[in-house]
C-alpha cells in the first residue's frame, strides 16, 4: 500500500483502465479516514459519460497477530449478503497483486452518515433506526451458514473465549483484568445456540445512515460464525453506548427496546442476561483491540493513536470490573 | 539534587496547553492526532506525580485466574486486580473513574 496520495492515485487510475478500459480515469479522489486497521478513499470513476462516486478500502494492518479476515475474503462475504438484499456497498472489484494496491477492494459509495455523536445527537428517527437495524440484521442471522462456511476456519468461529485468549496470548502483554473476565464467562456459560453469520463489528460508527434509513452495514472484517447474541451484545457493550449509558444498544435505545425490535422483525427471542454476557465478552474484545493497536505500534506501525490505545486499555479493564461487581449494568 | 523549575509536570502541561491552543488551525486529520498527543503528554504528567504501580507478576497471575486456581479467592483476587485498574485509569483518563474511586 503506498503511502503517498499522488502515487496512490496511479495506480488506482491503472487499476480501474484493467477493468473499465482505457477510456476510464480516476477524479476528486480523498481520503475519507485512517482507521483502525483500513485506510479509506473515495474517488470518482468517469467512463464515457458516466460519473460514479467509489470507495477504495486497503487493509493496514498485516502480521500474525492480524485478527482481521482477508479483504479477499470480506470481499466475497460482501458479494454474498449484498446480494441477499441485505443493506451493504455493493462490491465493485478487488484489488489484485498487479494492481500493487491493497490488499484491498473497491465498492460503491453510500450515501449517509456514520459519525456516533451526529447520529446520537438528534433522536427524531432513532426507533425507526433501530428498527431498521434489527431488520437488516435478523435477515443476515437467518442467511444460511452453508454460503459462508469458508468462515469456519478463523478462531472467532469456534469457542469464544478460546479464541479470545489465542488473540491475547499473540500479544505479549499480561492483562489480569481481561483473563478474569474470561474466567467469569467461563464460570458463567451462556446457553448454546445454534452458529450463524454474525458481522461481528455490529455497533454504532458501521452503520450508514440517511435520515431515518440505514442505508449499509459497514467494516465486515471481524465477521464470523456465531450466536446471534454476540452482535445485539456488542451494540449493547458500554464503549459503544457514547455516554448514553442507560440506552444500552448504542446509545439509541433500552437493552429491552432492542430485544423486542430484534424479536418483531424476526430474529429469535433473546434474553437480556445472554446479551448481558456478550457485553463483557465485547468489553474484553475492546480491550484486547486496543492491546493490539499498542502491540502494533511497537513493532512499527506508529501514530500517538495507536500508541495511547495500550493505556486506554484501563477503560475497558475498568469497566469490566465494574460490571462484573454489579455496579454498572 | 532537584532540577530548577519548572518541574517534568509542568512542562509537560505547558507544552500540552501550547498544543491545545494550535488546535483550530489544522486540518481534521491532524487535529485529531494533535488532541491525542496533549492527551498523552497530561497522562504522562499525572503518571508522574502519581505513586508508582507496585511491581507484580502479572503473567503468573493470569496463568493462575485460567487454571482456576484463583476460584477459591475470587473475591480478593478480584479486589488486587482492581485496586491496580484504578491506578492505571486514574493516570490515563481520571474522569472515567466512578466518583468512589476518584482522589
Amino acid at each position: 500500500m503506498p503511502a503517498i496520495l499522488s502515487e496512490v492515485e496511479d495506480r488506482l487510475s491503472r487499476a480501474v483502465r484493467r477493468r473499465f478500459g482505457e477510456g476510464a480515469r480516476v477524479e476528486h479522489i480523498e481520503q475519507a479516514t485512517l482507521g483502525g486497521s483500513n485506510r479509506t478513499l473515495l474517488f470518482d470513476l468517469v467512463n464515457g459519460g458516466t460519473r460514479r462516486r467509489l470507495v477504495s478500502r486497503e487493509e493496514t494492518f498485516s502480521g500474525t497477530t492480524n485478527p482481521f479476515l482477508p479483504p479477499g475474503l470480506q470481499y466475497r462475504l460482501l458479494a454474498i449478503v449484498h446480494a441477499a438484499g441485505i443493506p451493504t456497498p455493493e462490491p465493485i472489484f478487488a484489488y489484485d497483486s498487479t494492481d500493487e494496491l491493497g490488499p484491498g477492494f473497491v465498492t460503491a459509495f453510500v450515501h449517509g452518515k456514520t459519525l456516533p455523536r451526529r447520529l446520537l445527537a438528534d433522536d427524531t428517527h432513532h426507533k425507526a433506526i433501530l428498527t431498521a437495524l434489527m431488520d437488516a440484521l435478523a435477515r443476515l442471522h437467518a442467511l444460511d451458514a452453508g454460503s459462508v462456511e469458508f468462515l469456519a476456519e478463523y478462531p472467532e468461529s469456534g469457542d469464544p473465549i478460546a479464541a479470545m485468549r489465542t488473540r491475547l496470548d499473540a500479544l505479549d502483554e499480561p492483562h489480569p483484568a481481561l483473563e478474569f473476565g474470561l474466567r467469569w464467562l467461563e464460570r458463567h456459560p451462556t446457553p448454546a445456540r445454534a452458529k450463524g453469520l454474525a458481522h461481528g463489528d455490529f455497533r454504532i460508527g458501521n452503520f450508514m445512515v440517511d435520515g431515518a434509513v440505514v442505508t449499509a452495514l459497514l467494516d465486515w472484517e471481524c465477521s464470523h460464525l456465531g450466536s446471534p447474541a454476540e452482535d445485539l451484545g456488542w451494540l449493547c457493550t458500554r464503549s459503544w453506548r457514547f455516554g448514553r449509558l442507560n440506552l444500552h444498544a448504542g446509545g439509541l435505545a433500552t437493552r429491552d427496546a432492542l430485544l423486542d425490535a430484534y424479536c418483531a422483525q424476526g430474529g429469535a427471542r433473546i434474553e437480556a442476561d445472554e446479551v448481558r454476557w456478550w457485553e463483557i465478552y465485547g468489553l474484553i474484545r475492546w480491550g484486547m483491540y486496543n492491546v493490539l493497536q499498542a502491540y502494533g505500534h511497537m513493532q512499527g506501525r506508529k501514530s500517538p493513536a495507536y500508541a495511547v490505545c495500550g493505556r486506554n486499555v484501563a477503560m475497558m479493564e475498568y469497566d469490566l470490573m465494574m460490571t462484573l461487581k454489579g455496579a454498572y449494568d | 539534587m532537584r532540577h530548577h523549575r519548572p518541574d517534568a509536570s509542568e512542562l509537560l502541561r505547558t507544552v500540552a496547553s501550547h498544543l491545545h491552543a494550535l488546535r483550530e488551525r489544522l486540518d481534521h486529520g491532524d487535529r485529531y492526532q494533535l488532541i491525542v498527543c496533549g492527551h498523552i503528554l497530561d497522562l504522562v504528567a499525572r503518571e508522574i506525580e502519581a505513586p508508582p504501580l507496585a511491581e507484580m507478576d502479572e503473567a503468573k497471575l493470569v496463568a493462575e485466574i485460567r487454571t482456576g486456581a484463583r476460584d477459591e479467592t475470587w473475591g480478593a483476587t478480584f479486589d488486587l486486580i482492581m485496586h491496580r485498574t484504578i491506578a492505571r485509569l486514574a493516570v490515563v483518563r481520571p474522569e472515567h473513574l466512578a466518583p468512589e474511586h476518584r482522589l
